[in-house]
């Protein structure tokens, strides 16, 4: 009979569901340390007392089927032995005699006969070998592997691990990091006052705990980390704070200075849902949605993203508020905090030797703070901007895609007196390289503004919208034919409105029909 | 019915050999002398006329279990070849390997193992040990 002392298997973790009592142990833990742990190494603590009860449970159930062979006891002939160090296999003491080694005095050697109905010889009597200890706790330890575990399903039990820790009342969490309520330290009212005016004095922030603790002139006691953990939770439950560190790195800001785009989403970027889109795309029009890559797009491509560099182009909205649209794409090369909603950055720019600040509002999906950079740049709507991670996760490399100056032939959005919008081909001057189709020039912006001003209290429908712009685009061809991206940035030039809905309208709408290669016309032209 | 012969399996790199101390008493009558070669000047010195004709049970350090070897053996493995002349850097590479056997217990190696060991690229030593012809009794284990 062979035992086997089994390893646990993929399917434990896959279907792994935790209970209270994992709670308990892991709260037992925190009190234990008596210091702010973060999701991951709690989980390691979980992954550690799962392998061990298992272990535990799975030699319980084998000692019951023999005795557990270890050179330091003696055995007697006609027991059943069980060899851990032989893959559990399970033999019968035969016979025993008296060991003969200089070495080592009063040991015996048993001849065991296993299934196969080999005989191996055992020392037995033995104090002293290796295998004596093996079944002791510590050693039971260092055979857990829990690395190989969280490698493998650490992403999975995180999440489970969240999920139950949150349903805790005991435990507090900043960020990723959880703590027993009970053992904070107390940041009363006044100190919160004094941190409001420090951060005021900064021009709101960002400052760091640490840098905030040493102008509070508090005593840090025995465990800094504790207090600094204390104070970013007591600033966490206060509104008037706003965390806006880089993932794990703490830092904060005075929630009433961010700027104002950074505090609400820019009217230029809102977006009001119109119609229901369609749940069926063709593939040729998916294909062209994750072109596009606007962060309003709905559907979920299921594509996971881990450039260290991409690049992608400016859309009005954007250009206009000075924004980067957060598409699944584009977010690969941000830092995601994992609970801070508005994260402040920087951008690099390279060329210019220039560092912009910016803010990451994650919610909202944008990224703002460009504006002037545009401008000096003298980027267009449709404009192709690079970006880079760097080994700052709070740190982007930026730049315009580069291109000899130059005047193009541009779709250009011109203003008539009576605030109509005509498109015209013109030359204009381009600086950066840009996307032919995406690329629109707005020789006045401040009218474009008016026309947006105009339509914030008036509902448009996009079906109107579309008709006009077809007209505008249909003009400039031959054919009348009016190709989708062509439209969809037009179209956004005068309300932000993401590709789906403009797509549903084309396909169901008789007025509408579709040439092929994504060219429309519209039956009226 | 023709019973096919049993056919020689090439052995690779990851082949493991050892010492097959059978095949020194079947096949060399002066291993005992040669074996006494590598005993340590120490013990040269105590057994030079005759080694005693006695067996130890040779206790493995992970599984406990015993292997009765004479006393050569026994110093050898236990003794000469923990000095830290043993594995010196000179020498025949057949001497080499037959010693890292002796060092740690006559535990079976792969040839890349033994590379690792040696520092000696594997694909010479499985050359040199992987062929019909047998070096100090060194050759893959037996299944």
């Amino acid at each position: 009979m062979v035992m086997q002392q089994k390893n646990i298997s993929d399917s434990y973790w896959e279907n792994l569901s935790l209970n209270d009592s994992d709670l308990d142990l892991l709260s037992d833990f925190l009190f234990e340390k008596e210091k702010p742990l973060r999701t991951s190494e709690l989980a390691h603590a979980l992954i550690f007392s799962r392998i061990k009860q298992e272990k535990e449970k799975e030699s319980l159930k084998q000692s019951q089927l023999g005795k557990r062979f270890t050179p330091k006891e003696d055995y007697e002939k006609g027991e059943t032995l069980l060899f851990p160090a032989l893959d559990w296999q399970s033999g019968i003491v035969k016979s025993k005699r008296a060991g003969n080694n200089p070495d080592f005095e009063g040991f015996n050697v048993i001849d065991v006969e296993f299934d196969d109905k080999t005989i191996r010889s055992f020392a037995s009597n033995l104090h002293i070998h290796p295998l004596n200890e093996s079944f002791s706790e510590n050693n039971l330890s260092s055979s857990i592997d829990v690395d190989g575990v969280y490698n493998k399903f650490g992403k999975k039990i995180g999440r489970l691990l969240e999920n139950k820790l949150a349903t805790s009342k005991e435990l507090v969490r900043i960020a990723e990091s959880w703590f027993p309520k009970s053992l904070l330290i107390d940041f009363n009212q006044g100190h919160l006052n004094i941190v409001e005016a420090i951060l005021d004095m900064q021009g709101g922030g960002p400052l760091e705990p640490k840098a905030i603790l040493s102008q509070l002139d508090i005593d840090l006691g025995e465990n800094p980390e504790l207090t600094e953990f204390s104070l970013n939770y007591a600033l966490q439950e206060d509104s008037r704070f706003d965390e806006v560190g880089t993932k794990g790195i703490y830092s904060w800001f005075l929630h009433r200075l961010e700027p104002e785009d950074v505090r609400q989403v820019p009217y230029y970027l809102k977006y009001e849902p119109v119609l229901e889109v369609s749940e069926t795309i063709s593939n040729e029009d998916l294909s062209m949605l994750q072109n596009i890559d606007d962060e309003l797009i709905q559907y979920d491509f299921g594509d996971e993203y881990f450039q260290k560099e991409i690049s992608f182009v400016l859309s009005y909205p954007h250009w206009r508020v000075g924004t980067i649209p957060l598409t699944p794409k584009i977010k690969s090369v941000f830092p995601t905090a994992l609970q801070t909603e508005r994260v402040k950055i920087s951008f690099h720019d390279p060329d210019d030797n220039e560092t912009i600040s910016a803010w990451l509002i994650r919610p909202d999906n944008y990224v703002y703070g460009l504006r002037d950079w545009y401008d000096d740049h003298d980027l267009i709507p449709g404009s192709v901007i690079s970006l880079e991670k760097t080994d700052d996760p709070g740190k982007i490399i930026i730049r315009a895609q580069k291109k000899r100056s130059n005047r193009e032939w541009l779709k250009t959005i011109l203003i008539g007196a009576d605030g109509g919008i005509v498109l015209a081909l013109l030359k204009q001057s381009v600086s950066a390289g840009f996307n032919d189709r995406m690329a629109i020039a707005i020789p006045d912006s401040e009218g474009l503004d008016a026309i947006w001003k105009d339509r914030l209290n008036k509902t448009r429908s996009l079906k109107s919208d579309v008709m006009k712009m077809m007209q505008e685009l249909s003009k400039l061809n031959q054919q009348h034919n009016v190709h989708f991206i062509e439209l969809y940035a037009v179209l956004n030039t005068i309300r932000r409105i993401p590709p789906e809905p403009i797509l549903h309208l084309l396909k169901t709408d008789p007025d509408f029909k579709y040439v092929g290669d994504q060219y429309y016309h519209m039956k009226e032209v | 019915m023709v019973t096919k012969l049993p056919s020689l399996v090439k052995p690779t790199l990851r082949t493991k050999f050892h010492i097959d101390f059978d095949w020194w008493k079947n096949h060399d009558r002066d291993w005992r002398i040669h074996m006494r070669s590598f005993l340590c000047s120490e013990h040269q010195a105590l057994f030079s006329d005759e080694i005693p004709d006695v067996k130890f049970d040779l206790i493995d350090q992970t599984t406990a279990e015993v292997k009765q070897v004479d006393a050569l053996e026994y110093l050898l493995i236990t003794h000469c070849s923990k000095q830290e002349s043993f594995l010196s850097k000179t020498g025949t590479l057949v001497d080499a390997v037959f010693k890292v056997f002796l060092t740690n217990g006559n535990q079976p190696l792969t040839t890349i193992e033994l590379s690792e060991v040696l520092g000696k690229p594997a694909q010479l030593i499985l050359t040199t040990f992987g062929g019909l012809r047998v070096y100090k009794g060194i050759r893959p284990i037996q299944n």
